[in-house]
């Protein structure tokens, strides 16, 4: 078997890319250094296909099933209407600052206006923006990684938010998505965050039709000095939905960066690839996750937390939990660098299996170049905890109840991360909404 | 409100009750004795439900019900508890919403509504002064990190909070020191009432002296061999198990 996939999408990717690249020229050209960047993706990801199997990074992560479709590329002008969705979508009891993207563009008449300090730029207005130039493609590097050479090859535009101040209520990106066939669906953000700016992020995605759709979601952040900057990550998408995330975050000195990545039952196929780099010294990074798998689910975490500074701090904490026929990945690598003296870094997964067809593949990779270093992890897989479900029904409670509050006990260790009480509620909704208690299958003892 | 006759059960296809006989009334503490491994816990497992042991033969009786058909929550909400030999920890689980919770459910079994929080908390209050048990439980998983002493006496708040017909005690004296131990008797002591029962199961006969009990068995591999009155607990104490066991085998010989 090859390292790659070179299947009849990639065939149709191929084929389109000059046509999609002359479209591109006569609706919204991109500046020559830019469209370097594109050009050499794109050779990248022609040389190099998809990711099979045989790379370490995708052992238990095969693409050939999700795409052994065609998802066409999109013009990348729907329209549709709103207004119903956006309730739907949005979090009771968060005064948020929504910002409404279908299919990765800003649906201004939809969103609420933007506080002070805070600009969100599209089409030419980001490609030409001084940050463009600076930081496109090289904060994510598509040189050996398979996604990001495919998002910058076939991205036809990029979102560029700019925050200069402190925000007061946390930012809500949502991400809408119509096709009306299968589609691939690219879509990137550039973040740069000023020095000293406190800020908060949530990220929601929501389907509004049934046609199978390949998302690839790429974003660059860029975390200036004393820097706070919290992002809820929370995927609830629904069938039909192939989701590919990379998310790329350099972090300045003395910036704090807490990334809260959630997955719930719904999309096929998802794989986030959450890499922080701490290049500034006394930074600090925090990752946490909880995945809910069910169904024929597979999600796939890659975390990367790079030490590259003395005195930097770094926590991750994943948590699992599989039902029905779900497979759940977790490869977490922590990097600390020559010179990265002081380092601290911790990590820990953990995932119960709650059927016995579920299953999990965990990995820690710790690649340690310093030697005045604190560093840990730990990796665990269980499943439901039988003697402590008899003890809650020797005291009366239901086999569900006992069974939920079990489940919302080992999420609670993530959850708690959540400063926003609304959110933390909201998540909490999700979880329960995903548990499908009474098929769950009690496992032998 | 108990009878159990004949009653087998066995693990993983291994034999532990070979034939048991107990009945209990209402106002009555009955204290269970016996060696080490002669099956004490794996009865009051049985009765509580618990579905790793298989009941093989025999039945149990619990206020005129089938006992051996109710899953183990029905059984609690019918007014059975076991207090646990070994508690088991359970982080994340709060201790205030899980006994709340477990309030809830068997007051609906009975027809009640829930108390409001301000009447929980009121005899939450109450039942841990009953029980001299004054570590704070608000903000707490349930067990975790308690004492061996403290999860014994978190075991007896339960038995107070949810006020139960039939309440098994499985060792809670043991691991115990002295004074833990004389709490833990006052408080079964003054839970005691006309219509509710007890059944002790313990290894020493230290708790007896606290607790009185009206009738003491001793069940030694699975079956009760001996029945008494208090007498044949100091008997047991000053004689020791081999007593039983030579008398047994002199009977059988
Ligand atoms: N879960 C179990 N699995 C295997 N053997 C068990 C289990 N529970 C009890 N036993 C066995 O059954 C016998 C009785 O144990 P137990 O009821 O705990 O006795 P006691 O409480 O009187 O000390 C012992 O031989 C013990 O090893
Ligand atoms: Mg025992």
């Amino acid at each position: 078997m090859s390292k790659s996939i070179f299947n009849s999408f990639y065939q149709y990717l191929i084929e389109q890319y000059e046509a999609f690249q002359a479209n591109l020229q006569g609706t919204l050209p991109w500046p020559d250094a830019l469209l370097k960047h594109k050009q050499q993706a794109f050779e990248l990801f022609k040389k190099q296909g998809f990711p099979s199997t045989k790379q370490e990074d995708w052992k238990y992560t095969n693409l050939a099933g999700p795409l052994q479709q065609i998802f066409h590329l999109s013009a990348g002008n729907e329209t549709a209407d709103l207004q119903t969705a956006l309730k739907a979508a949005s979090i009771k009891d968060v005064q948020a600052c929504r910002i409404v993207l279908l299919n990765g563009r800003l649906q201004r008449a939809y969103s609420d206006p933007l506080p002070e300090g805070v600009h969100f730029l599209e089409g030419a207005e980001a490609l030409h923006h001084y940050y463009a130039e600076e930081y496109f493609a090289s904060l994510a590097d598509p040189t050996g990684i398979p996604l990001v050479a495919l998002n910058t090859a076939f991205v036809p535009a990029f979102n560029l938010l700019h925050i200069q101040k402190t925000t007061d209520r946390p930012l809500h990106i949502m991400h809408f998505y119509a096709s009306h066939q299968a589609s691939f669906l690219p879509e990137r953000l550039l973040l740069v965050t000023e020095e000293q700016v406190q800020t908060q992020i949530i990220d929601t995605f929501h389907q509004l039709t049934t046609e199978p759709i390949l998302i690839n979601y790429v974003v660059e952040q860029y975390l200036k000095e004393q820097v706070a900057m919290d992002i809820f990550l929370i995927n609830a998408l629904q069938p039909n939905a192939t989701f590919f995330h990379h998310s790329e975050t350099y972090l300045h000195s003395q910036s704090t960066y807490h990334h809260l990545n959630f997955s719930f039952p719904g999309a096929d196929f998802i794989r986030n690839n959450i890499n922080a780099r701490l290049q500034g010294s006394a930074s600090e990074a925090n990752l946490w996750g909880l995945y809910v798998g069910g169904g024929h689910q597979l999600v796939d975490n890659h975390t990367i937390v790079d030490h590259q500074q003395p005195g930097c701090n770094s926590n991750e904490w994943y948590k699992g939990i599989l039902q029905d026929k779900s497979t759940g990945v977790f490869n977490g690598k922590i990097f600390v660098e020559k010179g990265a003296q002081k380092t601290n870094a911790f990590q820990k997964n953990n995932a119960i299996l709650l059927s016995r067809e579920a299953t999990v593949h965990a990995k820690p990779q710790l690649e340690i170049f310093a030697d005045d270093v604190k560093c840990s992890h730990g990796s665990t897989v269980g499943q439901m905890n039988e003697e402590a479900l008899f003890y809650l029904r020797t005291r009366g409670l239901s086999e569900l109840t006992a069974r939920q509050l079990l489940i919302e006990a080992f999420a609670f260790d993530i959850l708690s991360k959540i400063p926003h009480k609304a959110v933390a509620h909201h998540v909490m909704e999700l979880l329960r909404q995903h548990l499908h208690l009474e098929s769950s299958i009690p496992i032998d003892a | 409100m108990l009878q159990i006759k004949n009653l087998q059960a066995s693990v993983n296809g291994e034999p532990i009750l070979k034939g048991v006989d107990l009945e209990v009334k209402a106002g009555e503490i009955h204290a269970i004795m016996g060696p080490n491994g002669s099956g004490k816990s794996t009865l009051a497992s049985v009765l509580a439900g618990n579905e790793l042991y298989e009941v093989t033969g025999g039945e149990a009786w619990f206020e005129g019900k089938n006992l051996l058909e109710m899953p183990p929550e029905i059984r609690a909400r019918e007014g059975l508890f076991m207090a646990f030999q070994y508690p088991v920890e359970i982080p994340g689980v709060s201790n205030i919403n899980f006994l709340k919770t477990a309030l809830a459910e068997i007051r609906a079994h009975r027809g009640l509504p829930p108390l409001s929080a301000k009447e929980f908390m009121q005899r939450l209050k109450e039942k841990q002064e009953l029980v001299e048990f004054n570590a704070s439980l608000v903000n707490r998983s349930l067990n975790e990190g308690f004492s061996g002493g403290e999860k014994k006496r978190n075991e007896i708040l339960q038995l107070a909070m949810l006020e139960p017909k039939l309440a098994i005690l499985d060792e809670t004296d043991s691991g115990l020191d002295i004074d833990a131990l004389r709490i833990v008797a006052n408080g079964v002591n003054k839970l005691r009432a006309k219509d509710n029962a007890f059944i002790i199961i313990t290894h020493y006969q230290r708790l007896l002296q606290y607790i009185i009990p009206d009738y003491v068995h001793v069940l030694y591999d699975g079956r009760i061999i001996k029945s008494g009155t208090k007498e044949l607990a100091y008997e047991l104490e000053e004689k020791g198990y081999d007593w039983i066991k030579e008398s047994l085998q002199a009977s059988f010989s």
